[in-house]
């Protein structure tokens, strides 16, 4: 491990640059096809769309990192919208309605953890049960009708301005900080990287898989929660399906960012470079007026190829590490 | 209990010659409980459950579509996957054979719904076999290809009043049994068969249990994989084309929400996602399961908004079921060896 933060600290943990100049290539095309990419307004929609996908995928990166995934979060990033705006309307403090979405997510998550951990459930089992079920229970609770108009002080956090800088960016920049540093400085991180690496070796060196994994899966509904609030600040509505799709965007992010579905391999920081890539495309897409029709074909031909392409790379250079390594010996 | 326990037990049986019976209920115990239970619990509770009018209309209305789907859904998770394309390519199937069936005719209409269907399941298995993404990624991604395709295939119209033929084929009856029932008969019957008793079929079974050890032992694993998931398309081109001969009408929503359900009737069939370890027969009882219970809240007169929650409290159920039977099969051995060694 030791070996690993060393090489992280050179790179920033990025080990493929082809999401970034993937990145600047769709930026730059985009630039030059519409005249309404690059302008001020539209680059600081496109950042707040990045904030929210951002820190619903935070918690993606973790669970993929630890060799499993998280398919609950756009469902559960609907749940807490839908709380928070359904006690705000019903005349609860925001902070404390905040709060309450907060600990849906976190519910949530604990739920997922609990299942994989001590019912041996398959993660992708538990994480869809529970995809089912906060979408039930947010369409119980709203009667499947979508809750608009909150008070200034809430919509502050999505719509807000710090410093000539919309809340919400900096809100994301400083979880992604933080996260940086929890997986890559910290014990509980170097945890993470270890069982993804494999579990069954890291449950030999005394790592409390169990633990780590519960505490992963229960941080990963806590930013999903946290993203669900965001959205519905930010959008002045809370709708029942509201995250739906958002657990795709998630995943490919966490791909594009570099970041191996094996588990133990990848950065929080590629992550960011994939919710960027993906953010910019859709909003590209919009802003060029593309019939809506094409977008859902679009998007995801996108995404597939550079999955694809991802992954086709990463297999290659493993492909020719092996040869070196024969021809080596 | 769930399916892990009967094909180890199946396996027992083409082994050994002496076949138990009781081992080969048991091995469906579990579900044919719960089914029980619901149908109790559901005609005590719910009124008009137990009529053969409201019976006839889960079995003859509801379970083919349902159970024809998720046979597919088996497959996939037999090969160690889990398809969530299956919704998306029923839709894709039946916008391309009700658009062809409009200009060109039913035959044609036909086999270009059951090309396209194949075609995505061929997709799924080169990109799940070839580009060795996890089937997951690759059938999501394919879910939102299909649906995308759906859209730009209709262009947001809708189509509508396809030939009688194509009507009778969904509504019809064949020897006083509606076809519905009977196509999904006939396919259960050839997919057994091809699953259980032709090489290819165990094939698909090797390579879920145990990729690496299939291919060393001469399986053609891409081959079979690819194989695997055009099987699973061909069964959604199928149920699509007998779902727009039902509707009379196709959109790109027609599938909406289908593959949680196929995914609850799997998993609640007592299918394992190690692979391997899933049939066709705890599917159907699966399937019955789920039926009977989203026709009993719908009798019941609760919002058909809590069918999400209770298909996911399904899958839960599920989840416990198999953590119970694996100590129940713990306990076993525990007894075993103590009958044995004498302690522990």
């Amino acid at each position: 491990m030791e070996k690993k933060r060393v090489k992280y600290k050179t790179d920033f943990g990025m080990k493929n640059t082809s999401a970034l100049t993937g990145t600047i290539m769709v930026f730059l095309l985009f630039s030059i096809l519409s005249d309404d990419f690059l302008t001020v307004y539209n680059i600081s929609n496109v950042l707040k769309n990045c904030a929210v996908l951002l820190i619903a995928s935070m918690g993606t990166t973790m669970a993929i990192l630890l060799g499993s995934n998280d398919i609950s979060v756009g469902s559960v990033m609907s749940l807490g919208g839908i709380i928070t705006a359904m006690l705000i309307k019903g005349g609860a403090d925001p902070a404390l309605a905040a709060a309450a979405g907060l600990a849906a997510g976190l519910g949530a998550g604990l739920i997922n953890g609990i299942l994989i951990v001590y019912f041996q459930a398959n993660f992708w089992v538990a994480t869809f049960a529970m995809y089912s079920i906060a979408q039930g229970i947010a369409l119980i609770l709203s009667d499947g009708n979508g809750i608009a108009g909150f008070p200034g002080g809430f919509r502050f956090l999505g719509t807000g301005k710090v410093f000539g800088v919309y809340f919400i960016i900096l809100l994301a920049a400083a979880l992604l900080a933080l996260m940086y540093v929890l997986l890559n400085k910290t014990r509980f991180g170097g945890y993470i990287y270890a069982i993804g690496e494999s579990e069954r070796i890291a449950g030999i060196t005394g790592i409390p898989t169990g633990k780590v994994k519960l505490l992963v899966f229960t941080l990963s509904g806590l930013c999903a929660g946290t993203a669900g609030i965001l959205l519905a600040a930010k959008t002045n509505v809370a709708m029942p399906s509201g995250g739906a799709g958002y657990e795709f965007d998630a995943i490919a992010a966490v791909i594009i960012g570099g970041t191996s579905l094996d588990g133990g391999k990848g950065s929080v920081l590629g992550t960011a470079v994939g919710v960027f890539l993906i953010t910019v495309i859709r909003n590209g897409l919009t802003v060029m007026g593309l019939s809506s029709v094409f977008h859902y074909l679009v998007i995801g031909l996108i995404i597939m190829a550079v999955i694809v392409v991802d992954v086709l790379q990463i297999q290659l250079r493993e492909n020719r590490k092996e040869s070196d390594a024969r021809e080596c010996k | 209990m769930s399916c892990r326990y009967s094909f180890e037990r199946t396996e027992k049986r083409v082994m050994l010659v002496n076949v138990n019976k009781k081992t080969v209920i048991s091995a469906y115990l579990p579900q044919l409980l719960l089914l029980a239970a619901v149908i109790l619990f559901l005609g005590r509770e719910a009124e008009g459950f137990l009529t053969l009018s409201n019976l006839r209309n889960v079995l003859v209305m509801q379970v083919p579509f349902l159970f024809l789907l998720s046979m597919g859904m088996t497959i996939s998770v037999v090969v160690k996957g889990l398809d969530l394309s299956i919704g998306a390519n029923m839709a894709l199937s039946s916008c391309v054979a009700g658009l062809v069936i409009k200009s060109q005719g039913m035959a044609a209409g036909i086999a270009a719904g059951i090309l396209a269907g194949c075609l995505l399941g061929a997709v799924n298995g080169l990109l799940i076999a070839k580009v060795k993404l996890p089937a997951f990624i690759a059938t999501y991604g394919m879910d939102w290809i299909g649906k995308g395709l759906c859209y730009v295939l209709m262009m947001g119209t809708t189509a509508y009043g396809f030939p009688k033929a194509l009507r009778e084929l969904s509504s019809g009856e064949t020897a006083g049994i509606s076809n519905l029932l009977l196509a999904a008969g006939i396919i259960y019957g050839i997919y057994s068969f091809i699953l259980y008793h032709t090489v290819p079929g165990r094939n698909i079974y090797a390579i879920g249990l145990n990729l690496e050890g299939a291919r060393f032992s001469g399986v053609m694993a891409d081959r079979t994989m690819i194989c695997a998931y055009i099987m699973n398309g061909f069964l959604a081109a199928v149920t699509g084309l007998l779902y727009i001969g039902q509707l009379d009408a196709v959109d790109p929503t027609i599938a909406e929400g289908w593959n949680i359900k196929l995914i609850a009737a799997v998993l609640i069939g007592g299918a394992s996602m190690s692979g391997g370890k899933a049939d066709l027969n705890h599917t159907l009882l699966g399937v019955l399961i789920l039926s009977f219970l989203t026709n009993g809240i719908n009798l019941l007169g609760i919002s058909s908004l809590w069918q999400q929650l209770v298909i996911g409290l399904v899958i839960i159920c599920s989840i416990f079921m198999d953590k119970f039977s694996r100590l129940i099969l713990e306990y076993r051995e525990k007894q075993n060896w103590i009958k044995r060694e004498g302690s522990l």
